[in-house]
């Protein structure tokens, strides 16, 4: 696979949609906390311009219940099975990848080092890294916060604590006002704001990141369409995933996967893979063009 | 409700100190007697 399109983490159930899943070129699960959480009071869902602001808050069945009742209908699928971990500590991490680490079913881990509805661990990005590379020998993506000065920071920092990619970006933080009472929509008052105004804020931290560290990065944010997915992969990211736009479209994955096939070759691309990092330097991107027009003019005159 | 089919955990209402989620488990939901 050219460039891999999987679903944020917390977008898509599987096994409610299990079709969806299998379009997919690996599905990545809703985090996975050690012990089970009912998650944040309602209301949880806020619609806001340009996007949506969510306040679940981690709900989900504890890692045990997970890997009984879930893991087994998910390996079934078919398609690779990457376990988005969660905790309010290092020593959470390492027990959930520890567990993980023994379950063949399991591709690859994400960290969800960044989730705006919980209370934050009070180690470091890269201590959870460090804690949770201890624990398994699988791929580690950290997941990243955009809400930080300095994101090629956190990255080279995540990447030296033994990270093996970086997935960005996770939501930020948002508040949204009811017009008439002006209180709070959300249950617990702020939540992650995602959807298309999040797509130039996943750019700038992935074209950022992209030059700080030699890491597989899945570029997620605002992706609705197989332009915003080539414009992730120019910026640097090696995979795309599908986040707000599964809820409004379940069908996004295959369309996505068919428009970005699309967007590639009509700019000359044999494969969106081509266009990799293609936005980090103009110079390369004009010298790479005009190789490319020459080899196409010699075919034509062939 | 964000998504309708069991995905964004949205819609979730609390039941008898459980959280459901109206779009799977509804859209009616039985209270114990």
């Amino acid at each position: 696979v050219s460039v891999p399109i999987l679903n944020a983490s917390g977008c898509l159930d599987a096994l409610t949609a299990p079709d969806v899943a299998r379009s997919l070129d690996a599905f990545v699960t809703k985090t996975i906390t050690p012990l089970p959480r009912d998650g944040n009071p309602p209301v949880r869902i806020a619609e806001t311009e340009a996007g949506m602001l969510n306040s679940i808050g981690l709900q989900g069945p504890g890692v045990e219940r997970f890997l009984t009742e879930q893991l087994p209908d998910l390996d079934a699928l078919g398609v690779p099975i990457w376990v988005s971990v969660g905790g309010f500590s290092a020593a959470d991490f390492r027990l959930v990848c520890g567990r993980l680490d023994e379950c063949d079913e399991v591709a690859a881990i994400e960290l969800n080092l960044s989730c705006p509805n919980v209370e934050e661990a009070p180690e470091t990005a890269a201590e959870l890294v460090a804690a949770a590379r201890v624990a398994t020998t699988k791929p580690l993506y950290a997941k990243l916060s955009p809400a930080t000065w300095d994101v090629a920071e956190s990255a080279r920092a995540v990447a030296a604590a033994g990270a093996d990619g970086l997935s960005l970006v996770n939501t930020i933080r948002g508040l949204a006002l009811d017009p008439q009472t002006l209180q709070p929509r959300l249950g617990r008052a702020v939540g992650g704001y995602s959807g298309p105004a999040l797509k130039p804020i996943a750019l700038a931290c992935v074209y950022a990141c992209a030059r700080a560290v030699d890491l597989p990065i899945v570029g997620m944010g605002g992706v609705r369409s197989g332009l915003d997915a080539l414009e992730l992969v120019a910026a640097g990211a090696t995979a795309v995933a599908l986040g707000t736009v599964l809820f409004g479209d379940p069908h996004a994955p295959g369309r996505v996967r068919a428009e970005l096939a699309a967007e590639a070759s009509a700019r000359r691309y044999d494969d969106a893979e081509e266009a990799r990092g293609i936005a980090q330097d103009r110079e390369s991107y004009s010298v790479a063009k005009t190789q490319k027009d020459l080899q196409n003019a010699q075919n034509v005159h062939a | 409700m964000a998504c309708g089919y069991g995905a964004c955990y949205g819609c979730a209402v609390e039941i008898e100190g459980r959280l459901r989620r109206l779009c799977v488990e509804g859209p009616v939901l039985r209270e114990a007697a």
